[in-house]
């Protein structure tokens, strides 16, 4: 009776915390005016940039490393970093890197050629749980591959060498020319850290489950380790459940940041997030709920910032399992999905629906692809056409303890989907799986089902960054081998004309609609919700902001 | 008097009563708590059996355009109760969300129950398997419920109402174990024993036909309570996530979790739910409550 009774208590606390938040957010801010607290979606999964491709964990690594080139705040603009200057010759074969004096990583080591180096060839001699499309994921993505071929991975290394000429240069010869290369240098999973404490560390032990997930085995990016790069804040202390603290470097080469200290804590639900915004226990939080919006733009004390639509929400078909390797079955499944119902009743006027798997602001966007609007009657009529009996049985995929920018709500989503895809000839078998640490994971290597919900926000404005990180090489999460396409993908990240270049991902876009491995059904613009007296921060398209810019005012 | 004659007028007085369970029956039916807890709960059976029929719609339909202009439209006339964030009719899933209630209550429930007696009536009647039993059940009861429960679940690897039920009765073994090994031994030196094993009774039998029957009745109090803690669990499990693979099951701690998020907004989402797990597990402890009274020997006598 009297553990009945507390437990009851707890769940009409529940139902009043609606009311009592209304009251607690008229107390007082209690931050100082040097720290900042940042309320994130969820712990990040490691902080070793090499080894990680989701926003959470990005968004801090990206605080504490830099690559050799970065990105212009707020734009998709290369602008020099750790590199001053570079020079590409050999036809866009070797490139040579002039180095920023004087930089030094936040554990004293030096930054010079021999550390860029030592990076670049950490990351090809990967082996093991490493070399896999789910660990090293933007390195296999871009690079293409490692010094020895991963199992079940194609391999066909970009890469070839780097050589270090004095302290201050550093020369990278690449196998063939690349489109892309330059742009993909400015990604954080490419940042540099340092090699003394990387090998102190253990940074490259670890192990992967058969599942895909990646689960590092030293100290280095893990909670309660260490991780080292150059960047305006150092990693200060990372315990899971608590907070991530990262400090001003006070010895930056740069312009050193206005905050002391930021601080980030993972809340993953979203209207905790909100609350604590709203009593002051954060001062600001990414992923904000469409329909939270007004709320925040009514109270006085905060405000919305938006971020350009740069991201594409999209449904995995894993051509792997059976009968979806059937492209009638694929197109039943297009067809079979409310995309609008969902976009127009979800994303509260911030979102549009996707037709391809990149949003039209990149190059290559194409304005003729097929298009497949919802039509259970269709979908059925296809499904009949491929020879099966209805309804379908498909195991459908869903993460939870996560909001993205391009998916807020992946349950909402998920169930609306399931319900449309139940009406079209198809018996849904839900399944899912905390994003953190297994979903990713699992999507990745093609564990997740026949189909899942997944989505991409752009790292950098390249059109290679959607689609050819998606379908340039065989990958799990797919399951296919279609080579035609393959091989215009790897053309076009080649081709140096732009106009060619377009012309070349226009048709890409086409064919790959018309192959439908998948189904983008969104593009959205995301929001960031701050305390008005929180300054500087400047929404980028790619979803990572630096904190060094970021001050209190008043 | 003499102590003979005392024993005999108390005699007397017995049959006057007329058994121990139809004395209960009778002290049930004056407490209104018990009338008031057993309203509710016959409530929550003929809905939860009858829910096709009283649900006005079915539980997992969508209607995407009624919430097009943002979650969540309150009641109507439509729909009673409002409709949650896939524009389905809450009331309709509250209706079905019973089934899903009872049914992991009463599985549950007899899970730890069916254990628990087994362990319990072993550990209390041979005394060799006493205390193997017992340190088992106390490294049980020293991990908290529900962690245990959590950790249950997670070593199915995912949730799910089957996981959820297991999960739940394990849980609860360890409190059956206790209640029924300490009801055993209390009885087990009686002489009606003594005159069982004299005449020859097998201890399987002695312990089956003639201990347990008698030692019961405190078990049936504490099931009747587990059931609503073990509702409460299932609300709880269902709203850390651990509850259906299926969001769009209607089990009301899973829609707890799913409607979280518009506590802002459309409050009301969170509070129904709310209000019928509170009813279900008042209900329950209503009942227990006063079934406990009723059986309690020592308040024999005092309706």
């Amino acid at each position: 009776m009297r553990k009945g009774l507390k437990v009851l208590l707890a769940v009409v606390a529940v139902a009043l915390t609606a009311t009592a938040v209304t009251l607690a957010a008229n107390s007082s801010s209690s931050a100082t005016s040097d720290t900042l607290v940042f309320g994130a979606a969820s712990e990040p999964t490691s902080l070793d940039g090499a080894v990680v491709s989701d926003g959470e964990s990005l968004r801090v690594i990206d605080q504490i490393t830099e690559g050799l080139v970065g990105l212009k705040n707020g734009t998709t603009v290369i602008v020099p970093k750790l590199a001053t200057s570079w020079r590409a010759s050999n036809g866009g074969r070797v490139w040579s890197f002039k180095l920023r004096r004087g930089v030094t990583f936040q554990d004293g080591t030096p930054f010079n050629a021999k550390a860029v180096c030592a990076n670049f060839d950490r990351w090809y001699n990967f082996t093991g749980a490493f070399a896999s499309d789910s660990t090293s994921y933007y390195y296999y993505t871009v690079f293409g591959g490692y010094k020895k071929a991963a199992k079940g991975l194609g391999n066909s290394p970009l890469y070839r060498s780097c050589r270090a000429v004095g302290d201050s240069t550093a020369v990278i010869t690449l196998r063939r020319p690349n489109a892309s290369f330059l742009g993909a240098l400015s990604l954080t999973a490419f940042g540099m850290q340092s090699p003394t404490a990387m090998t102190k560390y253990g940074a490259d032990k670890g192990t992967l489950s058969k599942d895909g997930v990646f689960t590092p085995g030293g100290q280095y990016g893990v909670p309660g380790g260490v991780a080292v790069g150059t960047g305006p804040f150092k990693l200060e202390s990372w315990k899971i459940g608590d907070k991530l603290v990262i400090v001003r470097n006070d010895s930056y080469w740069g312009k050193k940041a206005f905050l002391r200290r930021v601080i980030f804590r993972a809340i993953p639900d979203n209207a905790a997030r909100l609350q604590a915004l709203q009593t002051g226990e954060i001062q600001g939080y990414d992923l904000v709920e469409p329909q939270d919006i007004a709320t925040i733009k009514k109270d006085s004390k905060l405000k919305v910032l938006d971020r350009p639509a740069f991201n594409v929400a999209y449904v995995t078909i894993n051509q792997a399992v059976k009968p979806f390797d059937n492209l009638l079955v694929r197109q039943a499944v297009a067809y079979g999905l409310d995309r609008a119902g969902v976009v127009k009743t979800f994303y509260a006027g911030r979102g549009t629906v996707a037709n391809e798997f990149m949003p039209p602001e990149v190059v290559g966007y194409s304005k003729t692809v097929k298009k497949y609007t919802y039509n259970p009657e269709k979908a059925k009529q296809l499904l009949r056409q491929a020879g099966l009996t209805l309804p379908v049985e498909v195991e459908f995929w869903y993460p939870t303890d996560v909001s993205r920018p391009y998916m807020p709500d992946p349950a909402r989503n998920f169930q609306a989907f399931a319900a449309s895809l139940d009406k079209s000839g198809f018996k849904v078998i839900p399944k899912s799986a905390p994003w953190a640490p297994d979903y990713v994971g699992r999507v990745q290597a093609g564990t997740a089902g026949a189909l899942n919900l997944i989505g991409w926000t752009g790292d950098f404005g390249d059109p290679d960054n959607f689609i050819g990180t998606f379908f340039r090489t065989k990958q799990g999460q797919w399951g296919f081998n279609n080579p035609q396409l393959f091989t215009l993908l790897n053309k076009a990240l080649i081709e140096t004309n732009l106009a060619k270049r377009a012309a070349m991902y226009r048709q890409a876009n086409n064919m790959i609609m018309n192959f439908l491995p998948g189904v983008p059904y969104a593009h959205t613009k995301p929001a960031l919700a701050f305390q008005k007296n929180v300054v500087g921060y400047i929404p980028s398209p790619v979803s990572l902001e630096p904190f060094s810019t970021v001050r209190f005012v008043g | 008097m003499s102590v003979a004659e005392v024993e005999a007028s108390e005699l007397e007085l017995e049959p006057a009563s007329g058994g121990l369970w139809r004395d209960a029956l009778q002290r049930l039916r004056r407490s209104p708590a018990a009338i008031v807890g057993l309203v509710m709960i016959a409530t929550l059976v003929v809905v939860a059996l009858f829910a096709p029929w009283i649900a006005p719609y079915s539980p997992t339909e969508q209607n995407l355009e009624a919430i097009a202009g943002g979650c969540c439209p309150g009641p109507s006339r439509e729909h009673l109760l409002g409709l949650d964030d896939l524009g389905r009719d809450e009331l309709s899933r509250l209706i079905y969300g019973a089934r899903y209630s009872l049914l992991i209550g009463v599985v549950a429930v007899a899970i730890g129950l069916t254990m628990g007696l087994l362990l319990g009536a072993m550990a209390g009647y041979f005394r060799r398997a006493d205390s193997p039993i017992m340190r088992l059940m106390d490294i049980m009861l020293a991990i908290p419920g529900f962690l245990m429960a959590i950790g249950i679940v997670a070593l199915f690897g995912e949730g799910g109402l089957l996981q959820v039920m297991i999960a739940i009765g394990v849980v609860n073994i360890p409190i059956f174990t206790r209640l029924m090994r300490g009801s055993i031994i209390a009885q087990r030196d009686n002489d009606y024993v003594l005159a069982a094993r004299s005449v020859g009774v097998p201890s399987r039998k002695i312990l089956g036909s003639h201990i347990v029957p008698n030692a019961i009745s405190p078990v049936i109090v504490a099931a009747t309570l587990a059931l609503a803690t073990a509702i409460i669990d299932a609300a709880g499990l269902g709203f850390l996530g651990l509850g259906p693979q299926d969001p769009a099951t209607p089990e009301w701690g899973t829609m707890l979790t799913n409607t979280v998020r518009y506590l802002q907004t459309a409050p009301f989402l969170a509070i129904f739910p709310g209000i019928a797990i509170v009813i279900a597990v008042m209900g329950f402890n209503l009942i227990g409550d006063a079934l406990r009274e009723a059986l309690d020997p020592k308040l024999r006598g005092r309706t």
